[in-house]
């Protein structure tokens, strides 16, 4: 089983939708697939609601009051981390994980957040130790952006160069109401989508 | 044989259901297949009647060759209107018998679905695949007899083999391989059983071991791709185990090392693959002489002296690339001799095929194919076991234990006298006391497992230290051989005086940070024989 935990201190960044569509790919994938949300929005879950029985299966858990079982046969399991998280409460969630996904906006008011977050998190003992990755996701994108520029250049010199770059794109938003992923939606209309997780992926298949 | 005793082709099936495949391949020329398969040896024992199959296999990966890198093969096989699924993960290293994990599942279309392994560690192991990211990469048209053999053992019952005789080829990107070979597959009973059916197949036609299967080879052809060079697995010993075991593990242990770098040794394009194959020998001549007072005199001599030669075919061109990679590299860029050393530099590429010709040409030898086999089924066997005098054989049969423990306190102490005195050594005492190091330390490789804890690892940790110091020491001794050698074979060339300045300077480089050495050498030799061995301990 590999554990991924996606998290970032500020809301608002795409992490419930770096979530699901995480799992999605791993159902796609034909791996047994478990998504836990310990936001108290439970927005995870509410997407889990939605999704449609034709999908491949993703089990949901919740795990707001406290980090709990998962089905015995998960293969992947994605941790929905809460909005406006404490680095404690990270560090706790971080032994139920083998390691963190964290989404960061080309946004100048994100970054300084991010920039402490990730100086945190680099301190935390499997981190430092390099037991447990941290994957940064540059996360909405606007095509060739100055912002997007900056972000990479800022990123790279807090020594966490992005793993992969997702663009900002509605399909996202269409599907979630379904309750789906880019990896449940059509090749014709999400092939380009789905190349572009394809990075993320690869680095989470080889931990790291 | 009962009455509801499955037929032959069911046993083969069961046995290819099974999570691990413990399998002996041989390499066959062509013109003695149709001969084997009709030999008495193997048609004496079947247990039914040989069938012959077409098997047209397809083998998968993804663009990236995520499968590939993980060490996976996925091959779908047509058998008929069947469709059989195949998923297996690379070897143990297990001597000359590769044993892996292989999953089998039928499906319904002519491409893959991972989703039909019933085995969670199959998908495991596999990883994220989306759908449609799997296309084939290259195919195997083999025409298979194949025939499941009874053989005696002294454990009952019996020991089952699935025999395949294998003819055919390998396709990729339009080119095309012969195949040409047999393969013992165990179904049940002990793996010696393979050894010993091997044995009794060689008087019937030349057999090689084969250390590429099918998808290593098709790999090798589609894309030039070829198994990396291995480093020396950890060895697992227990103390309750007796010396002859002992023995056989340490032995299949250094000849799987061996093997698993024989493609990379072949192909050259690592250098580290003579290296680590060259380093197997080594430990194994060293297992021999560890175990030498219980080992067939006879058999043992004449097994290190086919060691000695194949190291002698393999050392030039080990030589060369510790010159050109390892030596060479620390001077360029010092700003003196820079177009000479240049000459140097290419004079060893130059030299560098034809070396690389003498290591194909000696692992391609019937003299190879012979030791390798011979060891393999002198350590399955147990064939020291039987020819060992009685006394051999009352230690043989004894714990492990104490034998490592004499063992290694003996050569600990011919250690420590060798380094008496240490800076009064000469080159060739200091030579001497690198030897003895080195064979404490081999030693040490085998039995640390037998000590484990921190005392082992630091005492080990010292003796790698003082072995690499003394290794450099040696190093200006062989920068001198390898240099003069180079110069040697280019006198008269237009770039032989170039060669020469450079030699001489690679020669001067290595003797002016001798002395250095020495001192550093003598600090840790004294670390090292401050010691309390760790095998002494629990007495």
């Amino acid at each position: 089983m590999i554990r991924i935990l996606v998290t970032n201190l500020k809301g608002g960044c795409g992490k419930t939708t770096l979530a699901t569509n995480l799992a999605g790919a791993f159902a796609r994938g034909g791996l047994p697939t478990t998504l836990a949300d310990v936001d108290r929005q439970r927005s995870s879950l509410a997407w889990l609601g939605l999704r449609a029985a034709t999908a491949p299966v993703v089990r949901g858990v919740d795990w707001r009051k406290q980090p709990g079982e998962v089905p015995a046969d998960t293969a992947r399991l994605v941790i929905d981390a809460p909005a406006a998280i404490r680095v404690k409460e990270v560090e706790e969630l971080l032994v139920a994980a083998d390691l963190v996904v964290v989404p960061v906006l080309p946004s100048l008011f994100d970054e300084a957040s991010s920039a402490r977050f990730l100086a945190r998190l680099d301190e935390l003992k499997p981190v430092r130790r390099g037991k447990k990755p941290v994957l940064v996701v540059a996360n909405r994108l606007r095509a060739r952006s100055r912002a997007v520029q900056r972000l990479e250049t800022f990123l790279t010199d807090l020594g966490h160069p992005p793993v992969a770059r997702l663009a900002d794109r509605a399909l996202y938003g269409e599907l979630a109401i379904k309750g789906l992923s880019v990896f449940d939606a059509p090749a014709r209309e999400a092939a380009a989508t789905r190349a572009e997780w394809q990075p993320l992926l690869r680095a989470i298949e080889e931990r790291g | 044989m009962t009455d509801d005793e499955p037929s032959s082709i069911q046993l083969v099936e069961t046995a290819q259901r099974e999570a691990r495949e413990i399998e002996l391949k041989l390499r066959v020329p062509p013109e003695h297949l149709e001969h084997l398969a009709a030999c008495p040896v193997l048609v004496d024992r079947a247990l039914g009647p040989p069938h012959r199959r077409q098997l047209v296999g397809t083998y998968f990966d993804t663009a990236d060759r995520r499968l590939a890198r993980r060490g996976l093969a996925l091959r779908v096989r047509r058998i008929g209107r069947r469709r059989v699924q195949t998923l297996k993960a690379a070897p143990d290293a297990a001597g000359a018998i590769a044993d892996r994990p292989e999953w089998e599942a039928a499906i319904a279309g002519e491409a893959p679905d991972l989703t039909a392994f019933a085995d969670p560690a199959a998908r495991e192991a596999v990883g994220l695949v989306l759908p449609g990211e799997l296309a084939p990469v290259f195919e195997t048209r083999i025409e298979r007899t194949e025939l499941t053999v009874g053989w005696p053992d002294r454990e009952r019952p019996e020991a089952v083999v699935a025999v395949a005789i294998d003819r055919g080829v390998i396709r990729a990107n339009g080119k095309e391989e012969p195949v040409s070979e047999l393969e013992l597959e165990l179904a049940r009973g002990p793996e010696r059983a393979l050894a010993a059916l091997t044995e009794a197949l060689r008087g019937v036609a030349p057999l090689a071991v084969e250390t590429r299967d099918k998808a290593a080879r098709g790999w090798a052809l589609a894309e030039g791709l070829v198994p990396p060079p291995r480093k020396a697995g950890k060895l697992e010993l227990d103390p309750e185990l007796t010396v002859a075991e002992a023995f056989r593990r340490i032995g299949r242990a250094c000849l799987g090392h061996w093997l698993a770098n024989e493609p990379a040794a072949a192909d050259g394009r690592d250098v580290e693959g003579v290296h680590q194959l060259r380093v197997a020998l080594r430990r194994l001549r060293s297992a021999f002489s560890l175990f030498r007072a219980v080992l067939p005199e006879a058999e043992r001599t004449r097994l290190v002296a086919e060691l000695r030669w194949l190291l002698g075919e393999l050392g030039p061109a080990r030589d060369r690339a510790v010159l050109a990679h390892d030596l060479l590299p620390p001077l360029r860029g010092a700003g003196v001799l820079e177009a000479e050393l240049a000459a140097l530099e290419e004079a060893l590429a130059r030299g560098r095929p034809a070396l690389y010709d003498r290591v194909r040409a000696a692992l391609a030898s019937r003299r190879y194919a012979d030791l390798v086999l011979d060891l393999a089924i002198w350590l399955e066997l147990e064939r020291f076991r039987e020819q060992a005098s009685p006394e051999a054989r009352a230690i043989l049969e004894g714990p492990i234990l104490p034998f490592a423990r004499d063992a290694l306190e003996r050569r600990w102490r011919k250690a420590k006298k060798r380094g008496r005195k240490f800076a009064a050594l000469d080159a060739e005492e200091r030579h001497a006391l690198r030897i003895a190091i080195k064979k404490l330390r081999y030693g040490l490789d085998f039995f640390a497992a037998l000590w484990p804890g921190s005392a082992t690892r630091k005492f080990a940790r010292r003796l790698a230290e003082l072995q690499d110091r003394l290794g450099h020491l040696n190093d200006v001794v062989a920068a001198e051989e390898l240099a003069r050698a180079v110069a040697a074979e280019t006198r008269g060339e237009p770039a032989g005086g170039a060669v020469a300045l450079a030699a001489g300077a690679l020669i001067g480089w290595y003797a002016r940070a001798n002395d250095r050495m020495l001192r550093e050498a003598a600090d840790r030799f004294e670390a090292f024989a401050d010691q309390e061995p760790i095998w002494r301990e629990t007495v």
